[in-house]
């Protein structure tokens, strides 16, 4: 056989052969992309130990994108939004338009919650336990953040998540974000982040 | 033929871009790189070897380390790159890229000087600039672009941690790699579960691997982390020790996507012996589907390497198979991989995965240089378990945080693990001073143990020292015993202090051109030389020491004058003995034997109601004793450092309220007087008597 013959049947059998194979393998009741507008999105923050709310929490709701080319995707940002909880450490994200105009292949929303001297959702919190996709939609979670030691435990609590997994432009975007880890950073004796 | 060109170039690009959803996602990437950094000894590398204070927590060019490394692991999927991010543990490193060789193979790419960019060399490259580079910016430029290049290195073993790229199976659509990303982001207790350690001991790769022999393909022993060659194929219990490569392991004991039991399969490209129809048993397990419990029947890894868990649900038609003994060759009962089987597989992969991206981060820093002594005579041991063979050189930062060479400073050694290198001396840089005197940073770059062009960086403190050598100005003899202090003149701390020697000489440590000497215990009045022969009372009027004050051995010689205080006395004229002595209560009786039993006695008692010294320059008044003192205190106490500098010069008067009795008479053996005395005088007098400086 020629060889661009060859190429061709070599392509054409693997792309037969990956459709099936990808077929129904989507964990039962995961809904990987927004098939709708989900927000806003509730919930509320307090002290695990104390149980007392969190005010001035910041939230962070980041949204990945899939974009998708014949049999290739591509992950990318597609937008990020960031809002303080109040003084009952309740927060509301209004995101409808970021989902309204999202395109086709939207994950569903990441969030960060982060309060300085506190652990962070999703790295370093109590609860909620298990799977947890989809719970600031509808009326909403309580999230039980643990207040963190030492310096040693709070510094490398701040490896766990870094401002520009959220955004290239951390100080435009999230600057309550970056409020607050710098808040932090400062409390335990580091140098502060500083806009480019 | 044409339109066969332009379909078969259509095929290829959809082939080659149809793999990128194969690898861990990118923010899977991300997180597996940062907690890799997490548990790997950089942070106290940067901190106690690397000069940087702050460890994992600087902030470099806007970013923090962790980002840096974090974004090395998400951005080496960038483009087509991940069409070199496939190894097939079983076939020749030339050929076990993505279907032999549409990608470079993973550890190949990972050392590709030329079209990687971010190769393991590269990285080492980069490292240098970050230990050289004469500007601030640009190491820390540097370092940045270390830390993603080490994120891009650790992203290559991760992805040997993805059955799929070890397996030849370029896939699309849902797959391991999605579910384990889908997991990180809706159920962070089971992903962090999988981060805290697999069921499956051990998950921490064998320090051996550092010791394999290389491959000449791909030299840097990190390959090893991927592929130890010791898998062969037909030898899957091997894959159960530590040391095997995350490759080997992953290619044995999973399936991908389209290489379910492809022992059989006759294309070599999708043939591997195993997991294969042996190595399994079947059993039911409870599965949630839509809501309800049901029965699902999986195929249970059983032999051949690890064991215990689902590594395929059993085909539909698989009664059917084997009821009618159908040919598996024509027949595909067609066993897939279900959620439950990818978190079974990701509750072991993703710990190796971390694991051995741990390895790397460590065995990168691995290299450590120990130093000792001072610059008259320092030295160095190789604290690494590997010899070092190359150039050593050191680096200083100038007050503008420039960072140069030290002149004269590079060495070229071969050192077996625990060899040191002793009696080096160097010229502690003095144009442009440094910025921190003593702290340097010895740069390693050459041969560590299999590693042709290894970089060691290490911080180190080489204490400046020099040599005081005080002599005694009027006869050249050693001053022995002499407390001198090297003070800082900016601070005023005291840097070091030392009695001098046999040979009049005190080491000292020291400051370059921040330090005065301070003579303390020579002469009964402080003095800080100012150079030459000459001293001052205060520490401005010292000399700053230079680099270029010492001679060839560090040594700086002082002649110091012994000083005197000399003023002019009376001798009274009867009993012919000094007229006043500096005394509170004092006597003197002396008895001259005439020859004829006749003694020739004289006595004189002394008193003094008070001495003071007043120096003319300035009329500061030292009381030196009065009546009730029990001494009296020599002059010199009101001498300052700049009197060592006037030598026969009058600096103040005494002023003397003092008395005295001199009487003389002859007297027999026994005491008795022979006639009148021949003096009896009082004296009591207030005079003014000029002090002069004078040398011993």
């Amino acid at each position: 056989m020629i060889p661009w013959l060859r190429l061709v049947a070599l392509c054409g059998g693997l792309v037969t052969a990956g459709a099936p194979a990808a077929w129904s393998q989507d964990p039962q009741g995961w809904d990987r992309y927004l098939d709708r507008p989900r927000g806003p999105y509730r919930g509320q923050v307090i002290d695990a130990e104390t149980n007392a709310p969190l005010a001035g929490a910041v939230v962070v709701a980041l949204w990945w994108r899939n974009r998708v080319y014949p049999f290739h995707s591509v992950a990318e940002h597609y937008a990020v939004r960031e809002t303080v909880t109040d003084a009952e450490g309740r927060f509301l994200l209004d995101a409808k338009d970021v989902e309204e105009g999202a395109p086709r292949r939207t994950y569903h929303p990441e969030f960060l919650i982060f309060q300085p001297g506190y652990g962070s959702y999703p790295r370093k919190y109590v609860s909620p336990k298990g799977f947890t996709g989809g719970i600031f939609e509808g009326p909403g979670a309580i999230v039980e953040l643990p207040r963190l030691g030492d310096r040693e435990e709070r510094r490398k609590h701040l490896w766990l998540f870094g401002p520009h997994s959220y955004s290239d432009k951390p100080f435009r975007d999230l600057p309550e974000l970056m409020r607050r880890i710098n808040t932090e950073r400062i409390a335990i004796g580091l140098e502060p982040y500083s806009p480019e | 033929m044409r339109q066969h060109m332009a379909l078969a170039m259509f095929c290829v690009v959809s082939l080659l871009v149809s793999t990128s959803a194969t690898a861990y996602e990118v923010r899977t990437h991300e997180e597996l790189t940062r907690t890799a950094g997490k548990r790997s000894t950089l942070d106290e590398i940067l901190r106690a070897r690397v000069g940087v204070s702050n460890g994992l927590d600087a902030i470099i060019r806007g970013q923090g380390l962790t980002e840096w490394l974090a974004q090395g692991g998400r951005r080496e999927d960038d483009f087509i790159r991940f069409l070199n991010h496939f190894h097939d543990s079983l076939a020749d490193w030339s050929s076990a890229g993505l279907l032999g060789s549409v990608g470079q193979s993973s550890i190949l790419w990972g050392q590709n000087t030329t079209l990687s960019g971010w190769s393991w060399q590269d990285v080492r490259n980069t490292y240098v600039d970050a230990l050289t580079r004469p500007t601030r910016s640009d190491r820390e430029t540097s370092l940045a672009k270390a830390f993603e290049g080490l994120g891009r290195q650790v992203h290559l073993v991760q992805d040997a941690a993805s059955p799929s790229h070890t397996r030849n199976d370029p896939h699309a659509l849902f797959n391991y790699e999605s579910l384990v990303e889908q997991v990180r982001r809706q159920d962070q207790n089971t992903f962090a579960s999988w981060l805290a350690g697999s069921p499956d001991t051990p998950e921490v790769p064998d320090p051996g691997w550092q010791m394999l022999d290389s491959n000449p393909l791909a030299p840097v022993a990190t390959a090893r982390l991927i592929d130890t060659d010791r898998y062969l194929g037909g030898n899957p219990a091997v894959t159960t020790g530590a040391l095997i490569g995350l490759a080997e392991y992953t290619n044995a004991n999973f399936f991908s996507e389209d290489r379910i039991f492809t022992e059989n399969e006759v294309d070599p490209l999708k043939r591997f012996p195993y997991p294969n129809r042996s190595s399994v048993t079947e059993r039911d397990f409870d599965v949630r589907v839509g809501g309800a419990t049901v029965q699902r029947r999986y195929f249970v890894k059983s032999t051949d390497g690890v064991t215990g868990y689902r590594l395929a649900t059993v085909g539909l038609l698989r009664d059917y198979h084997q009821r009618f003994n159908l040919d598996w060759t024509r027949f595909r009962e067609s066993p897939a991989l279900d959620e439950a089987v990818y978190r079974d597989n990701a509750e072991r992969l993703v710990p190796r995965a971390v694991a051995y991206s741990t390895a790397l981060l460590d065995y990168f820093f691995r290299g450590l240089v120990i130093a000792s002594g001072s610059d008259l005579s320092f030295g160095f041991v190789n604290g690494s378990d590997e010899a070092m063979d190359g150039t050593f050189t050191l680096y200083y930062d100038d007050g503008s945080d420039v960072r140069r060479p030290v002149p004269g400073a590079t060495w070229t050694r071969a050192l077996a693990p625990a060899g040191a290198v002793e009696d080096l001396s160097l010229s502690a840089p003095s144009s442009p001073l440094p910025k921190e005197p003593g702290k340097y940073m010895l740069v390693f770059r050459g041969v560590l143990g299999s590693e042709r062009d290894a970089v060691v960086g290490r911080q180190v403190f080489i204490e400046p020292m020099m040599v005081a050598r005080l002599i005694k100005r009027s006869d050249g003899t050693p001053y022995r015993g002499a407390a001198v202090q090297a003070i800082d003149v900016q601070s005023g701390e005291v840097v070091a202090s030392g009695l001098t020697d046999q040979d009049g000489r005190a080491r000292l440590a020291w400051k370059p051109g921040r330090t005065v000497l301070f003579i303390r215990s020579v002469n009964p009045f402080p003095m800080y030389w100012a150079g030459a022969s000459s001293f001052s009372s205060s520490i401005e009027g010292g000399r700053v020491v230079q680099t270029t004050d010492l001679d060839a051995q560090r040594q700086v010689t002082i002649p110091i004058p012994l000083i005197l205080a000399s003023w002019p006395e009376r001798i009274e004229p009867c009993t012919e003995v000094q007229l006043f002595v500096h005394q509170p209560r004092g006597s003197f009786q002396q008895s001259v034997p005439l020859g004829d039993g006749r003694l020739d006695f004289v006595s004189v008692t002394y008193g003094v109601n008070l001495i003071t010294f007043i120096r003319d320059d300035n009329g500061q008044e030292t009381t030196l004793c009065g009546d009730t003192s029990p001494g009296c205190v020599d002059p010199r106490a009101g001498f300052v450092g700049e009197d060592a500098n006037r030598v026969g010069q009058v600096v103040g008067r005494l002023v003397r309220d003092m008395r005295a009795t001199h009487v003389r008479q002859i007297v027999d053996e026994a005491g008795g007087a022979i006639g009148p005395p021949t003096c009896n005088t009082d004296y009591s007098e207030v005079e003014v008597i000029p002090v002069t400086v004078a040398e011993e």
